[in-house]
């Protein structure tokens, strides 16, 4: 017995050296070479956002093309950044790429970047200065044009109802807003105003806050609005990405009212929203308009890269642009932009 | 095919020695301790101690606290494990892993601490860990009828549905025999079953373990009570230090005297030594004072240099009218005076600060802070006396302040940074005296301050008792042990149901004039 | 008849005592010393740097919830009091443009908060647990009412010295949690208040009648613990140069298992400020080494549950 209470006390205590063996098994001496080698990280704020996952996934085929290393890290909240700038610099990565979790640590992550001599640039969310408005037009940003796609959303949906032949009367606009984020406020902006100017009756565009950007968060925040106007018999429905209006549709089909004849929704992202056309029905979910993770993911790694190696700076400001797709369109058209796979879930062979 | 072939010399030998009567060494004792030993860190609890205990027979196991009794005891019920020796049972070496090795193999220790889930009726109690079951389903009727059938066999007229929490301790402990029985026990054991006991109780306590001797049970029978040994029980145990002493397997002219002198390995006549005190001025009165636990206002006086005790039945109110005096529980009406002057004491803070002690009557829940060294526990309160500023504490003189009254009181510790909690009891207590001897005491209020305590530890206590009085304390001594009382008090106090039921002098008291005042007026005495 | 075994004077050296009192930060030396030679860019100064920075907040707010443990009780609702701190001095430096009223504001209001926990459980006598975890809540409402529901930037460049400042090249929140474990650790170990706290955790009935302030002993810990978490929260908020009301969830369970970690028992009335302290070092570096070495979140989790448990059965054993 007390043999046996020896040995497990030896054992518990060689635990963390075990742990630390089966971590590093990197002899010292490459440490050295490694410092040389290009590392560059990659930080978004919600990893387990299918978006996100695929910004990963192109950014580490730009660092198989060009022989690079790239570090991928969740995010969630401020202090894990500052935490993960801290650990990108002890690794001795030279630069990184990252979609914060909150626009307003724009200056934080820029002075803990620095400090550690890490070159900073922005995709999605744009950083905002210190005064908590203006951008940080210094660091450069990719993002997608949110206004012009939240323009083509509003085109969308009002080019199908026309077609339709729907009538202003009975009919009302669901837009699923998330305005705290800027990128998220210019599309629903985009595409309420753009639903007005073709004489959509402004007083019957609801306008809805979610609480989380994904399917739950549009699913709560669209049974608000359906509780507020339950005589509405016919709805159209936009967002600032494809979850949203998942969610709204969600809502709608389960009242039993409402299906794909009386429902017209556009969202912003093509990667979920697959899902939803390869659905043996048809749903309320009509269209998308397709944004590149690709190029969100790949060019910017991209672009740090040459930047780090070639010291070519990238530009300020890039905006992606978007192409509205459908369900017949989706497949040819994500074939095109390289997105096959993504265009491929869910398909039963 | 070809296995079974071979095999069949092996299946022939073993039920031939399966079918051939036992060579056994012929051993009349039915249960034998042979050579335990049991280690602590730094203590040695238990030293080869060998001796047997016979069928039919009670026979008591005495010794001073530390001796090794309760060790012995938990070893019995397979709760420890011997570092060495072996428990045998009719010749045959038991090896207890758990406790459920010594519940098979027939033996069943009822604790001080009744090993019963309160919340659980008395039926599920007895058959805790065994329940009948039909099918699967609880069998209730047949657990409830057996349950009635072995508790009308020990007089009980318990129902089996009551909650064995609304029971009273002796019924309690009557249910734990009854446990025992239902498993048909061979080997009883009793850890002190008396202390909370009333005369009539441990009358029947006793009845039905004589009969269970008649029934060829063996019984061990630990306590500190001598009339109770020489009362009931055939042999005699002593144990002293961890080292079986002797044993005497007969009390047939065998005296108190003796067995003392075993169990402290010196002479002790007269334990109270009594001699009569200077008392002066009032150290501590209480004037009408109401409050829970009392139902009538209660006065009292003790003077400087005088040992008050406090007599009375379990639930006399003794205890919470300390608890009054001290400010542990909230006072209703009345006044304290300290030394003429009155105080008013709502913390038990205060009363400390007026030079007012109280030692509480449950050590383990009220007395020591288990997991901190006896250094920190004598020096609880204490400690801002020798402190810079009342913060910052004075290590050297706490150590020198815990070193002295260990000294004194004699508390075997191996060292000041051992835990409280792996003292035997009455060192704990006496690591709570010590808290109280570091500071100015006028008056100590005791809560049956040698419950528990072997009769050599008793002796010290009583004369730090009276070296308190006679430097001018008043000590007030709640006890149950009538023999105690009278022999060390200056004047008694006896309380009847949370009242005052009379006064009496040293002259006056007598155990029958005490016993009148205490018992109820309803008299259950038969 | 008692041996004469114990010695007057001097208190005596024991090997096993030390061992209790220091035993845990041997483990991490020797941790440390293998992770050094086994783990590239471990042993370098940036490194050391982000990991002690990484385990500041939690550092600072271990040496008050060992109070806390060591007591008896428990306080889950410190998460959302660092949140609140930031917040609260962000939206205070914002509007008066005063750093220092700004800093006084959050530290008084994490006070606030201990202070209405402390009365709550010692004077009601309400369950600590469940009343952290109402002023968890209520707390954490409070961040975003008061942040108007986004995060508070800081537009005061010296607000930022705090968090971001440096002496010797080490940054000042590095300085403030080496600070906090010495001036915690002498009150722990040299005052009446931290042996009170000891013995409370311990015997609260014992510690009662011995005539110590019981009541008054807890209320004064969680208000210490408000102030500490709060404090915390501003020099996080200075570092990320905004107040952020979402910050820190499950902020809690790490100081509590870096506490646990270090030997101190939930039970009450054990603890040392140098278990607390490897506590806190062990958990930051298994951390840091799994960020270094890339290993994916989720294993992440796995590994550190499997450390904390690790450590109290490691414990156990050293009881039987």
């Amino acid at each position: 017995m007390r043999m046996l209470n020896r040995i497990v006390r030896i054992v518990a205590l060689t635990v963390p050296f075990m742990l630390a063996a089966g971590c590093g098994t990197q002899p010292a001496d490459t440490a050295h070479r490694a410092a040389k080698k290009v590392k560059i990280g990659f930080l978004v704020k919600m990893p387990e956002e299918p978006w996100f996952q695929n910004e990963w996934k192109f950014a580490r085929k730009c660092a198989d093309k060009y022989g690079f290393e790239v570090v991928t890290i969740g995010t969630p909240d401020g202090g894990k950044v500052l935490a993960a700038i801290d650990n990108m610099g002890a690794q001795g990565a030279q630069g990184f790429v990252i979609c914060t979790p909150d626009v307003k640590l724009g200056p934080a992550i820029v002075q803990r970047a620095r400090r550690n001599n890490l070159k900073v640039m922005a995709v999605d969310d744009r950083f905002v200065g210190s005064d908590g408005t203006s951008f940080m037009t210094e660091v450069p940003y990719m993002g997608i044009s949110a206004r012009k796609i939240g323009e083509m959303v509003g085109k969308a949906l009002s080019d199908e109802m026309r077609k339709r032949g729907w009538k202003a009367g009975e009919t009302a606009a669901c837009g699923v807003t998330f305005d705290e984020l800027d990128t998220a406020r210019q599309r629903t902006d985009g595409a309420a105003d753009v639903l007005a100017a073709a004489g959509f009756p402004k007083d019957k565009i609801y306008r809805v806050h979610e609480k989380t950007t994904d399917v739950e968060g549009g699913l709560n925040a669209a049974n608000i609005v359906l509780a507020q106007h339950p005589d509405v018999k016919r709805w159209l429905v936009f967002s600032m990405n494809d979850e949203g209006v998942m969610g709204a549709v969600r809502a709608l089909e389960n009242t039993g009212r409402f299906s794909a004849e009386n429902v017209i929704g556009v969202g912003i992202g093509g990667n979920s929203c697959v899902v939803e056309f390869r659905k043996e029905k048809p749903t309320g979910f009509f269209a998308t308009v397709l944004i590149s993770p690709l190029r969100h993911g790949f060019e910017t790694s991209e672009l740090m890269y040459k930047w780090i190696a070639d010291g070519v700076e990238p530009p300020k400001e890039t905006l992606t642009e978007g192409i509205l797709v459908t369900r017949e369109t989706f497949e040819k058209v994500m074939d095109e932009q390289g997105l096959t796979d993504v265009a491929a879930r869910g398909k039963s062979d | 095919m070809g296995t079974a072939f071979v095999l069949w010399p092996r299946f022939v030998y073993n039920t031939v020695l399966l079918v051939l009567p036992r060579h056994r060494e012929m051993d009349d004792m039915h249960l034998r301790f042979a050579h335990i030993s049991k280690m602590f860190p730094g203590v040695h609890a238990l030293d080869a101690v060998s001796f047997g205990v016979e069928q039919g027979s009670v026979h008591a196991v005495v010794g001073e606290n530390g001796a090794g009794k309760s060790t012995l005891l938990k070893i019995l019920c397979g709760v420890y494990r011997p570092d060495a020796g072996s428990i045998e049972l009719a010749g045959i070496e038991q090896r207890f892993h758990a406790p459920l090795d010594a519940f098979k193999a027939g033996i069943a220790v009822i604790h001080q601490e009744l090993n019963l889930v309160p919340e659980m009726s008395v039926a599920e109690n007895m058959f805790l860990g065994h329940m009948p079951s039909r099918l699967g389903w609880l069998d209730r009727r047949a657990m409830q009828g057996a349950a009635r059938v072995q508790l009308a066999a020990l007089e009980e007229e318990i129902s089996p549905q009551t909650k064995v929490g609304a029971l009273p301790i002796a019924q309690r402990q009557m249910l734990e025999i009854a446990k025992a029985l239902m498993r048909n026990a061979s080997v009883l054991a009793f850890d002190e079953p008396t202390s909370s006991l009333s005369a009539r109780e441990v009358a029947k306590l006793f009845s039905i373990i004589r009969r269970l001797r008649e029934q060829g049970k063996a019984i061990l029978y630990v306590s500190h009570r001598m009339e109770e040994i020489f009362d009931l029980c055939d042999a005699v145990t002593v144990l002293r230090d961890g080292r079986h002493v002797e044993t005497f397997s007969s009390t047939q002219g065998l005296t108190r005297e003796t067995i003392v002198n075993r169990m402290v390995g010196r002479d002790i006549t007269d334990i109270f030594h009594y001699s009569p005190r200077q008392t002066g001025g009032p150290a501590l009165e209480l004037e009408q004072v109401t409050g829970p636990g009392l139902s009538a206002p209660v006065s009292l006086r003790v003077a400087q240099g005088e040992i008050l005790g406090v007599f009375g039945l379990v639930g006399a109110g003794r205890t919470e009218l300390l608890k009054l005096a001290y400010g542990a529980a909230r006072k209703r009406s009345g006044t304290v005076r300290v030394a003429g002057r009155p105080v008013s004491i709502t913390r038990p803070g205060h009363a400390i600060r007026a030079g007012v002690m109280l030692c509480p009557e449950d050590r383990k829940k009220e007395g020591i802070v288990p997991v901190r060294s006896v250094l920190e526990n004598i020096n609880l309160s204490a400690r801002r006396l020798g402190s810079f500023l009342g913060c910052v504490i004075n290590e050297r003189w706490e150590w020198r302040n815990a070193s002295a009254h260990v000294r004194q009181l004699r508390v075997k510790t191996p060292s000041l940074r051992q835990l409280a909690m792996n003292l035997s009891g009455g060192n704990q207590q006496k690591v709570v005296l010590a808290r109280w001897l570091s500071e100015e005491v006028k008056v100590i209020l005791l809560d049956e301050p040698t419950r528990g305590i072997d009769v050599g530890a008793k002796s010290e206590i009583y004369s730090i008792m009276y070296d308190l009085a006679a430097s001018g304390a008043g000590v007030v001594m709640v006890s149950s042990d009538l023999p105690e009382v009278l022999g060390v008090a200056d004047r008694i106090v006896v309380m009847r149901q949370g009242a005052v039921a009379g006064e009496l002098s040293r002259a006056e008291a007598t155990q029958e004039a005490c016993l009148h005042l205490a018992l109820p007026r309803q008299s259950m005495v038969n | 008849m008692a041996e004469e075994r114990v010695r007057t004077g001097a208190p005596a050296f024991s090997w096993r005592d030390w061992w209790d009192k220091a035993g845990m930060l041997v483990v991490f030396v020797l941790l440390f010393a293998g992770l050094s030679l086994k783990v590239p860019n471990f042993l370098t100064w940036q490194n050391m740097i982000g990991l002690s920075l990484s385990v500041s907040t939690v550092g600072m707010v271990a040496c008050t919830m060992l109070f806390c443990l060591a007591s008896g009780d428990f306080d889950i609702s410190v998460e959302s009091t660092v949140a609140f701190g930031g917040v609260l001095a962000a939206v205070v430096i914002t509007s008066t443009g005063s750093v220092l009223l700004g800093v006084g504001a959050g530290v008084a209001a994490g006070a606030l908060v201990g202070l209405a926990n402390g009365t709550i459980i010692a004077k009601l006598g309400i369950n600590a647990l469940i009343t952290t975890l109402a002023t968890m809540q209520i707390v954490r409402g409070l961040c975003f009412i008061v942040s108007g529901g986004s995060a508070v930037s800081v537009a005061r460049e010296s607000f930022y010295t705090l968090g971001n400042g440096t002496m010797l090249d080490v940054p000042y929140p590095i300085w403030l949690t080496l600070t906090s474990f010495v001036v915690y650790g002498v009150i722990l170990n040299r005052t009446t208040f931290g042996r009170n706290t000891l013995a409370i955790g311990g015997n609260k009935e014992a510690a009662l009648l011995a005539g110590i302030p019981v009541a008054r002993t807890k209320i004064v810990i969680f208000a210490l613990q408000g102030a500490m978490a709060a404090f915390a929260g501003v020099v996080l908020a200075s570092q990320m140069t905004s107040g952020q009301p979402n910050s820190s969830q499950g902020f809690s369970l790490d100081v509590i298992s870096a506490c646990v970690l270090g030997g101190v028992s939930l039970a009450g009335g054990v603890g040392t400020i140098s278990g607390t302290i490897a506590g806190v070092l062990i958990m930051g570096t298994v951390q840091n080494v799994m960020s270094l070495q890339n290993v994916d979140t989720f294993y992440q989790y796995v590994a550190r549950g499997g450390i904390l448990l690790a450590a109290v059965l490691f414990d156990q054993l050293k009881k039987r």
